[in-house]
């Protein structure tokens, strides 16, 4: 095992790393730069910008460290650059443990094992870094079709687009805060305290036009929803 | 003289329209272009570790072992490929697509942070104003959770052994939190679809149907039935 973390830690791999973090803040600042330019004729003021980017800010706080905790199970398995690269960026947690297990499985072993050769830890790479682009190439080439057919469904009647937009909202994040919440009471109590949360402060600030909340309210959901669940471990 | 004020006038209306119209459309454009060529590059470089692994480490594990592992991969979160993309386009946009897809950590970031700036600025969601402010989001979320992860993995298991164990316990209920906000984010205006959302989301939770696709199912439904609701109130 300690063989293979010094594969995976070694400076190749972290310089690929470094390569992958280029990439995705390059993208970040270009669309920042592409966003400030359309913003006007999108009907965002200056103000508005700043506000925009104040929120996404504050409420990326919350989850990117809970991103890292996720992570850190991982890079004592797989090294810290693949982790990196691939939880932290590109994948999500659930997918790459997948890919880890299925690519060390097809090795006919698996992770953490004690006879773990370098050879499966490129199985491991070869099924997480192949398998992760099938969504880069759907995306890279169907974006552009998915374009158009909004277009189409926006120029016959916007509204239907404005319900669509909605709806999937709601029916994506009624489903992952069920999911969520159906794994122990703590949980329950976790996700509806913070909902509870998030609609009294988005009425408060809608009712007061208290703007600063609206950037905040994420932010808050998250703390309250958080202590409360960790709270209720100790009473059930 | 006359004729030709008023040949002027008439002439500047349509043109205005078409300025207005164009701004947006180098909107899409940049974004498609930039979009899809980040993407490209992202591709091309998710090849340089497992070929390096393979080739250059000599620790190649055999074409037979990594076809299992890709073919075991993409039968069990190939549908995802393409079903993902769908689901969460109608939230995302175009330019959020290509940055979420790329920066990863779809559900638990990107959407949170978009739906974050959207309510931050009072954007209807589906709106060009919605989706400029949420590239907004997205953008500056990526960056955080990239600054965040890098201090952290270079860090390494020193940092995370200053994170309290009551931090850590909290953020067991990160998830439930984050889903749970967001939830009520959109809920709030339309309580009595979200409460629809939340009643497909549990039933389509407890139905033997596969698992993967279960999100995508509870989308299309919602979908389905707001679209219904809204033709029955004679609004769309």
């Amino acid at each position: 095992m300690r063989h293979i973390l010094q594969i995976a830690n070694s400076a190749p791999f972290w310089i690929f790393a470094s390569i992958i973090v280029g990439i995705v803040v390059f993208q970040a600042l270009i669309f920042l730069w592409i966003a400030k330019k359309s913003a006007p004729d999108a009907g965002l003021s200056d103000k508005e910008v700043t506000t925009a980017i104040r929120a996404g800010f504050i409420s990326s706080i919350g989850p990117s460290f809970g991103i890292v905790i996720v992570l850190v199970s991982l890079i004592a398995l797989i090294g810290s650059p693949i982790t990196l690269m691939r939880i932290g960026i590109i994948g999500s947690a659930a997918t790459e443990s997948s890919a880890a297990a299925i690519g060390a499985s097809s090795f006919g072993t698996e992770l953490g094992a004690s006879d773990f050769p370098v050879e499966a830890l490129s199985a491991i790479v070869w099924t997480m870094f192949l398998g992760g682009t099938g969504w880069l190439l759907f995306v890279m080439l169907f974006t552009k079709s998915m374009g158009k057919t909004q277009e189409k469904i926006q120029k016959s009647n916007p509204k239907i687009m404005a319900n669509v937009a909605l709806a999937a909202m709601l029916g994506a994040f009624a489903y992952l805060a069920s999911e969520q919440m159906v794994t122990s009471f703590n949980h329950t109590i976790a996700g509806i305290l913070a909902l509870v949360s998030m609609i009294s402060m988005m009425m408060l600030a809608d009712k007061r036009n208290i703007s600063w909340l609206k950037e905040w309210a994420l932010g808050f959901a998250l703390v309250i929803g958080m202590a409360t669940g960790y709270i209720s471990t100790f009473i059930i | 003289m006359s004729y030709t004020t008023d040949n002027t006038v008439e002439m500047t209306a349509p043109q205005t329209e078409a300025a207005e119209k164009n701004t947006i459309d180098i909107f899409y454009k940049r974004s498609h272009f930039w979009g899809r060529f980040t993407l490209l590059v992202l591709i091309i470089m998710c090849f340089a570790p497992p070929l390096y692994m393979s080739f250059i480490l000599d620790a190649h594990p055999g074409w037979g072992v990594i076809a299992a592992g890709l073919v075991g991969y993409a039968s069990f979160i190939g549908i995802m490929w393409v079903l993902e993309p769908i689901t969460y386009y109608p939230t995302l946009g175009v330019a959020g697509t290509y940055l979420a897809f790329l920066t990863g950590n779809i559900a638990n970031m990107c959407l949170p942070c978009s739906s974050a700036a959207q309510k931050a600025v009072n954007a209807e969601p589906g709106s060009t104003k919605a989706e400029v402010a949420g590239v907004f989001g997205i953008a500056v979320a990526s960056l955080t959770n990239i600054a965040v992860l890098v201090v952290m993995v270079i860090g390494g298991t020193y940092l995370i052994t200053l994170i309290p164990p009551y931090i850590e316990g909290a953020f067991n209920f990160v998830l439930p939190s984050i889903f749970g906000a967001v939830l009520g984010q959109f809920a709030y205006k339309t309580p009595q679809y979200g409460v629809i959302a939340l009643v497909i989301g549990m039933i389509i939770l407890f139905s033997p149907i596969f698992s993967l696709i279960k999100i995508a199912l509870c989308v299309a439904l919602t979908i389905t039935a707001i679209l219904f609701m809204e033709k029955k109130k004679g609004n769309i």
